[in-house]
This record gives C-alpha cells, sequence and structure tokens, in this order.
C-alpha cells in the first residue's frame, strides 16, 4: 500500500461521527464510494448511487480522482446519504452557540484592528534600524566594542527574523525613513543617506560587517586611528569639544525635558548620553567626539551597558504595551537636536577637518538616524534576552491581533511571534507555513 | 493580509471542518470559493445539499464576504436570489469571524427562520401563521433542488 502513497483521510457523517480510511492519490471517486459501502463500518450498505461525498464545498464525481480534487493526508470528506427515509436522528450540534460568541465579537473595532497592524508594521521596521544603531556605534566605543566583543548578542540582532524581513522588504524601510518629516528632510540633504537606506543590497553589507566581529574590530580600529590623527590637529580637538557641548548637551536635555523623563524616549537618549558622559576622564576627547561624530554612536551602541540593561528592558515592556512611547521617541525634539549633530557633520566635513576620514559622512548619517531609533533597536532586541516577561504579556497584543485573524492556538502563536520577536506579519507566515 | 487570512481558514477547514458545512476555492481564485451546507437534521432541509458561493473582498477580514445561495431554497431569509438576510453578513461582521462560523450561522439560521426580518415576507408570513405547509413546501424545494 506505501508504494502507492496511501495515506488517511478522515470522513465526516452529517450525523456528527467522523473516522478514518486509508485511501490513495490516484482512487477515484467511484471506488472510494465502493469501499465505504463494503468495508466501513459506519457507512456499511450505503449504495455507492446514494452515496454523496463533499469536499471544500464540491460534490466529488465518480469518474475523478482523490488526487484531481487536492485531497490529501488528514483533510475531512463529509458523506451524506442521498434520498433516504431515514428516521429523524439526534440534531447535529447547534450552532447557536457559536454564532453568538462571534456575535459578541463583532463589537471589535475592524479599523481598530486595521491600526494596531499598521502600527506594528512600524515597529517591526523601526526595530530593523535600532539594529543599524548598534552599527552607529561602530565608532570605537567601549559599548560598541563591548557589542562586538559578544558575537552572539549581535548575530542574534541581526539574524533575527524580524530583522531579515525587515532588510528583504526596502519598502517597508523607506515607508519607516519617509513616515518622519525630519528624517526625510536628512535623507534629502544627504542623497547618499538616502540611497543606503532605500538599498537593502548596501544594508546587508554593511550588515555582514557588523556581523563579523573581526571586520568590525578592525572597522574601529581604523575609526580610532582616525580619531587620534584629527585630535593631534589643535582645530580638530576644539572642534570635536565644541561639537560635544554644543550638541550632546542640549540632546540630553531635550530628552530630560521631555514630559516623563521615564518615557522611553528619554531613557534611550539620556541612557545614550549617560553612556558617553562618565567616560569623559578616561578616554581621550577625541574618542568622545568620536562617538558624537559617528552619531550617537553612544546612543546605539550604549544599549547594551549593563546599567542600561534594566533600564532598556522596562523601556521594552513599554513600548511593546505603548505604542505612544514610540510615537514620543520621535518626537520632534529629540529628532531635532540629532539633525543638528547631523548638520555638524557636515560642517566639519566641508570645512575640510575631516578630510581625512572619507567614510565618517555617511557613517555620520547613519549614526544619526541610529540615534533615534538606537535605542529603540536596544529596546527590540531585549525581549528575547529577557526572560523575566512572560511570552503571553509581552505579546499580549499581537497575541491578540493573531487570534482576531483565527489563529487560535495560543502556543504556536507565542511561539511563531517570540521566533520573530513580535513582528505579527512575520509570525503569520511562520504559522502558516506550518513552522 | 487577506489571502493569509484565507489561507489559514482554508487549512483549518480542510483538516476539521463543522460537521454540516465544507467550503473551498472553486477554482484558481483564493477570493471566490464553494460552500456546501448539509440541510440540518431537525429541520425540512434534511438530507440536502445546498450550494453557497462566497467571495472574497480584498480588504477580507476587515469587510465582511459576500455569500450567496446557489441552490434553490424555500425560506423566509433567503430570496430567489439567493441573497441571504443575515446580520453578521452586514453590520454585523467582525473580522473575527470566519467562513465557518458565517456557514454555521447559516445552518442555524436554517433550523431557526427569522420571519420578524424576512427577506421573502410571503414565506415569513406563511411561516408564521401556517407552520405545516411551511415545512411541507420546504421539504418539496429540497427534495426537489437539493438532492440531485
Amino acid at each position: 500500500m506505501a508504494d502507492d502513497g496511501a495515506f488517511e483521510i478522515q470522513v465526516r457523517q452529517t450525523t456528527g461521527g467522523t473516522f478514518q480510511l486509508q485511501v490513495t492519490p490516484n482512487m477515484l471517486v467511484s471506488e472510494l464510494k465502493t469501499k465505504l459501502c463494503d468495508e466501513c463500518e459506519q457507512t456499511k450498505g450505503i449504495a455507492p448511487e446514494r452515496q454523496r461525498l463533499i469536499y471544500q464545498g464540491h460534490v466529488l464525481k465518480d469518474e475523478k480522482s482523490l488526487e484531481s480534487y487536492g485531497v490529501k493526508p488528514g483533510h475531512t470528506i463529509h458523506f451524506v446519504k442521498g434520498l433516504s427515509s431515514s428516521p429523524q436522528r439526534a440534531p447535529a450540534p447547534s450552532a447557536t452557540p457559536r454564532s453568538t460568541t462571534a456575535n459578541a465579537n463583532a463589537n471589535a473595532n475592524p479599523a481598530g484592528g486595521l491600526g494596531g497592524l499598521g502600527g506594528l508594521g512600524g515597529l517591526g521596521g523601526l526595530g530593523g534600524l535600532g539594529g543599524l544603531g548598534g552599527l552607529g556605534g561602530l565608532g570605537g566605543l567601549e559599548e560598541a566594542q563591548r557589542l562586538a566583543n559578544d558575537p552572539e548578542a549581535m548575530r542574534g540582532v541581526l539574524n533575527s527574523p524580524m530583522m531579515q524581513s525587515f532588510l528583504d522588504n526596502p519598502e517597508m524601510i523607506r515607508m519607516v525613513l519617509e513616515s518622519n518629516p525630519q528624517l526625510r528632510e536628512a535623507m534629502d540633504r544627504n542623497p547618499q543617506l538616502r540611497h543606503m537606506m532605500s538599498d537593502p543590497e548596501t544594508l546587508r553589507q554593511t550588515m555582514e560587517i557588523a556581523r563579523n566581529p573581526e571586520l568590525m574590530q578592525q572597522q574601529m580600529r581604523t575609526v580610532d586611528r582616525a580619531m587620534s590623527n584629527l585630535e593631534t590637529s589643535p582645530e580638530g580637538f576644539n572642534a570635536l569639544r565644541r561639537m560635544y557641548e554644543d550638541f550632546q548637551e542640549p540632546l540630553m536635555s531635550a530628552a530630560t525635558n521631555n514630559e516623563e523623563g521615564a518615557t522611553a524616549g528619554s531613557t534611550g537618549a539620556a541612557g545614550g548620553a549617560a553612556s558617553g558622559a562618565p567616560q569623559l576622564p578616561l578616554i581621550p576627547s577625541g574618542y568622545q567626539g568620536g562617538g558624537l561624530g559617528l552619531g550617537g554612536a553612544g546612543l546605539g551602541g550604549g544599549s547594551l551597558n549593563t546599567e542600561q540593561t534594566e533600564a532598556l528592558s522596562r523601556m521594552m515592556q513599554q513600548m511593546s504595551n505603548d505604542p505612544n512611547t514610540m510615537r514620543r521617541m520621535m518626537d520632534p525634539a529629540n529628532i531635532r537636536a540629532m539633525m543638528q549633530m547631523q548638520e555638524a557633520m557636515q560642517q566639519l566635513q566641508s570645512s575640510g577637518l575631516m578630510p581625512q576620514m572619507p567614510g565618517m559622512g555617511g557613517m555620520g548619517g547613519l549614526g544619526d538616524l541610529a540615534a533615534s531609533l538606537g535605542g529603540m533597536g536596544g529596546a527590540m532586541g531585549a525581549p528575547s534576552a529577557n526572560p523575566r516577561v512572560p511570552p503571553e504579556e509581552l505579546y499580549a497584543s499581537q497575541l491578540q491581533q493573531l487570534e482576531a485573524m483565527g489563529f487560535v492556538d495560543q502556543q504556536a502563536n507565542i511561539r511563531a511571534l517570540s521566533q520573530t520577536g513580535g513582528n505579527v506579519n512575520a509570525a503569520v507566515d511562520r504559522l502558516l507555513s506550518g513552522l | 493580509m487577506a489571502s493569509k487570512r484565507i489561507q489559514k481558514e482554508l487549512q483549518d477547514l480542510q483538516k476539521d471542518p463543522p460537521t454540516s458545512c465544507s467550503a473551498g476555492p472553486a477554482g484558481e481564485d483564493l477570493f471566490h470559493w464553494q460552500a456546501t451546507i448539509m440541510g440540518p437534521q431537525d429541520s425540512p432541509y434534511q438530507g440536502g445539499v445546498f450550494f453557497i458561493a462566497i467571495h472574497f473582498p480584498p480588504d477580507y477580514p476587515f469587510k465582511p464576504p459576500k455569500v450567496n445561495f446557489q441552490t434553490k431554497v424555500y425560506h423566509p431569509n433567503v430570496n430567489s436570489q439567493g441573497s441571504i438576510c443575515l446580520d453578521i453578513l452586514k453590520e454585523q461582521w467582525s473580522p473575527a469571524l470566519t467562513i465557518s462560523k458565517v456557514l454555521l450561522s447559516i445552518c442555524s439560521l436554517l433550523t431557526d427562520p427569522n420571519p420578524d426580518d424576512p427577506l421573502v415576507p410571503e414565506i415569513a408570513h406563511i411561516y408564521k401563521t401556517d407552520r405545516q405547509r411551511y415545512e411541507e413546501t420546504a421539504r418539496e424545494w429540497t427534495r426537489k433542488y437539493a438532492m440531485s
């Protein structure tokens, strides 16, 4: 039997009973009917002429094979007994209770559901960009090095399905970038940045560097050397210091002036700033400037600083529960401060102060973006590394959405969500492909 | 999103459909389905197999599917065009509903017509005033149109 690809299907009777039956793909419907009449206890003696078999809304025709209807292992065929004077059976299980439930659910606002989905898409996208925040940290800061020295963490972030799907979707990247006027402006000013951000290939290459610890460390050493070169020039040193005072401080105050000190936005920004500040006396200011010049390396790369891990995981929880935090992170005040940094970068470049660092401009631009989003990246990356929060809580809203879409197996939903970092779309893909 | 959701529903229906309903794509087009409802045992539609056409809107599940009988049915809430008067197919639709639930609701509508919100007032009148005549006619139509 196994040679001809035999498999089991289920036959469901209108009276409610279901039984298993072994069939082969090329079995004709007429043969199946004969088998049902002759071999199956439940349907024994019901002449093939009186049988009606229904699969996926179609009455099966005698002369066709099961294969032609696409019947697969485990699928269910309905069995209807034609024209008979069978005695009244017990009523089929009434559908009424179920439709009542359905009606109760009908109160869910469809538009709300849509909005939620959209918001999540945005979150996923930004999370991906947050990974770039880590890249922004290439600037030779200790945190970045720590990140680089922990290839597992880095790879975890970069190889997460969310990140992958984000990188594979230039449309999404563009949407995320275009949805913020400040970022759009930055991109308009810096076409190189736009190109970089909208070309998934470039992004992937950049990711490749970040994914490879050796390459990344080498990259950082190069930047370090460039920084010390810059530092030896007195004007360069001053420019870097001025940049620190003029831009990092306003950034910090912009962040802390945000309505609540504890909001995700300020935690991210202030946390990043703090990660830079204490090092001031410890390392040459060139490095500080480097951190800044690379546009919020502290903000992006700092997310792995042990001190802030706590704050970040808190922030993460907030983020997953509250779309508002997202908006706060994108607060124009914060963005503007970062734009200023970007401008400073350009100024430095155009005044020829940084001629020995051709890559800086682009990196600064990238880091600039990372600064605003890096905190989020850390935040989005955090849940998998944060076993304290049960996934049911962490993905409560996503779980609700999946359920609303008809995915009722909560365990499978949780699994899919944790594998995709809470991205509903990706989770649906996984669920559908049966992973 | 719509096609993923429809695929998911199809998967569920292939594996574990309700006792009295079956549904799947009519052809290649995933947004056009054919369904069958087996007449409920405790109704004059018993023994009948009723065909139903389902059209999914592009923004399904945020908009309800269009559901029509293709088999003639003698019922106060189903007209000669096959249109069905059912609240969940209109203002009471919810994205949480599925084709499976819709079909089950139609089954229960067959068992329990709603003569106070009729699509065919004449049948509703007969249902209310002469139940036996209604049942006989419904049985007759079922034999004639839904059993061949």
